[in-house]
């Protein structure tokens, strides 16, 4: 059995829920998550880091990034602050991006909370839909990527039966 | 699976109004007076559609004639399980790094021994 250390459950039909708890007081948690020499530390996956961020760290204020990927793509995203209550919660709007800092929906709203553990943060962190419409749309994107991937087998498994057949003829 | 069911199965899937009625009934199963409310399609035009995604075993349809519910077929769906799988592994990336990155910041703390800010 393995056992993830981060988990995601969907929540009613509107919101998916992240958990994982970290072995750091929630006030240096809290600050990874606000600052911009932190945050171009961690996020992202390895393969994608940042390599631009500005944080405006107030309600209304914005957080933009760049992440880069393995072979140069750039991948935007912004954030706009919703609420900030140091240390517990952190929540904003999420957007894909660009350059100029466009907001492109759809978003989602997520809310960070912080939660003391003795020295230990457990994150929560929670990405909430505007609608059922709207997750079944974000829903129906990861279909047509998954799509994508499954027509590259089918072209394989032609390619496989042509290659087949020819061989049965020769 | 043959090559014809699975071409069957991508034509099924290449509708948006088709892959928008499989997002649906990924919550639930449900009637085809429903699925037509979010479309403003007509009852038979959303028949239609749903004699396709059936044809390609995309759905499976209940034998009471009164109320012959839609379900989605797990297979070959598992396109939903596995967008939320790539949305818990890009956190569970990012969050590897900050759990190296804590320890990291931690660590410096206490080898300066000095209250440190973290700017």
């Amino acid at each position: 059995m393995t056992n993830p250390k981060t988990i995601a459950e969907p929540q009613g039909e509107c919101e998916l829920l992240v958990t994982r708890e970290f072995a750091a007081p929630r006030e240096l948690v809290f600050r990874t998550w606000t600052e911009r020499e932190h945050l171009m530390n961690w996020w992202g996956p390895r393969t994608w880091p940042l390599d631009y961020c500005t944080v405006d760290l107030r309600v209304g204020g914005a957080w933009h990034y760049r992440m880069r990927g393995p072979n140069g793509e750039e991948a935007w995203g912004k954030g706009i602050y919703k609420e900030i209550a140091r240390p517990e919660r952190l929540a904003y709007d999420d957007y894909f991006s660009d350059a100029d800092g466009s907001e492109n929906p759809p978003a989602m709203f997520l809310a960070v909370d912080f939660e003391d553990r003795g020295g230990r943060t457990l994150l929560r962190s929670k990405a909430t839909f505007a609608s059922r419409e709207h997750r079944e749309q974000v829903l129906a994107m990861g279909m047509v990527e998954g799509l994508s991937e499954s027509l590259d087998r089918l072209d394989e498994h032609i390619e496989a039966a042509v290659a087949g057949a020819a061989g049965g003829a020769a | 699976m043959t090559t014809d069911q699975l071409s069957l199965t991508f034509s099924a899937l290449a509708d948006p109004t088709r892959r928008a009625i499989l997002a649906r009934l990924a919550g639930g199963e449900a009637s085809v007076k429903e699925l037509a409310a979010p479309f403003k399609m007509t009852l038979p035009a959303v028949s239609k559609h749903l004699k396709v995604l059936e044809r390609a075993k995309l759905i499976s349809r209940g034998r009471d004639a009164q109320w012959r519910p839609c379900r989605l077929r797990a297979e070959p769906l598992r396109e939903v399980d596995d967008w939320v799988e790539r949305y818990r592994q890009f956190w569970d990336e990012s969050f590897d790094r900050l759990d190296d990155y804590l320890m990291e910041l931690q660590s410096k703390e206490k080898d300066h021994d000095e209250p440190k800010d973290y700017r």
